[in-house]
């Protein structure tokens, strides 16, 4: 018993440590999405991305060294992908990034959108569930 | 006496003249259905129409791809006079190659028979409609669509 608790304990922390939603292997930092307003569609949809160094448990945030871009993109269920209407940002502070006008709206299209986070030439992507 | 005024009336009439502009929404020189200020931009040349009101469309600035975009558009009747259609009006983009829209424009009534839209997204390049309706109790009484290609 002491032996799974012993294993369950070091795994969680493991999992803890290695929480790292969006990885950027180029500054070996990493980030995650969080949504305070929506998603919605045909509407202004609000989030904050977070940035820490990947390994600490903290997730003390930083500001990444290279530039923060971020856009909002549809794939659609046809194989066409574009971009949604354009999003702005702020660094409201270090590592924290606020996004207040992210637009979705489907308008007949069959696909799903993304949120789409790039620092320097690094992307990663967020799918949006509404 | 009236000599001694005519520089007076001079000046009114000087003053008049330059205080005197075109609307804001007429000024354009260009012709009315002109997108001004963007290459490669095909202008439609007709007329728009809904029932028998004539919709002149402006746009306020060069449209661009994924920004929001706006424009102004007055509603005149056959003798020019502004008029409101007595229905309520909707503008809503689509895209007839790919069959899909853009997301909701915002429409605002400036004074009678002048209207602003704002939030026109043009998210990909190609051709579009600007869909001008009437609507009556939800259903489109009358429709003019406006092509514009980016």
């Amino acid at each position: 018993m002491k032996i799974i608790l012993t294993l369950f304990i070091t795994l969680m922390s493991f999992g803890a440590v290695a929480h790292c939603p969006l990885y950027f292997a180029d500054e070996n930092k990493c980030a995650s999405l969080e949504w305070t307003d929506g998603p919605v569609l045909n509407a202004n949809s609000s989030f904050r991305v977070f940035f820490w160094e990947k390994g600490d448990a903290d997730h003390s945030y930083v500001s990444p060294e290279q530039s923060v871009e971020m856009k909002t993109w549809m794939i659609m269920a046809n194989g066409h992908s574009h971009g949604g209407p354009t999003i702005t940002w702020d660094e409201v502070e270090n590592g924290v990034f606020e996004v207040a006008d992210a637009k979705f709206f489907m308008g007949g299209m069959n696909g799903h959108w993304q949120v789409k986070v790039i620092v320097g030439e690094e992307e990663q992507s967020v799918n949006v569930e509404f | 006496m009236f000599r001694s005024l005519t520089p007076i009336y001079f000046f009114l009439f000087l003053t008049l003249i330059v205080s005197c502009g075109d609307s804001p929404f007429l000024s354009n020189e260009e012709p009315s259905k002109a997108i001004s200020g963007v290459s490669g931009i095909s202008s439609y040349q007709g007329k728009l129409f809904l029932k028998d009101i004539e919709i002149i469309p402006r746009y306020t600035k060069k449209v661009e791809l994924y920004d929001s975009n706006s424009l102004n558009f007055i509603l005149i009747n056959g003798s020019g006079e502004l008029v409101d259609p007595e229905y309520s009006i909707k503008l809503m983009l689509w895209m007839p190659d790919h069959g899909h829209g853009s997301y909701p424009i915002v429409l605002t009534k400036i004074s009678k028979g002048v209207y602003s839209a704002s939030e026109i997204y043009f998210t990909m390049p190609g051709k579009w409609d600007l869909h001008f309706q009437l609507i009556d109790e939800g259903q489109i009484v009358a429709e003019e669509l406006w092509p514009i290609a980016l």
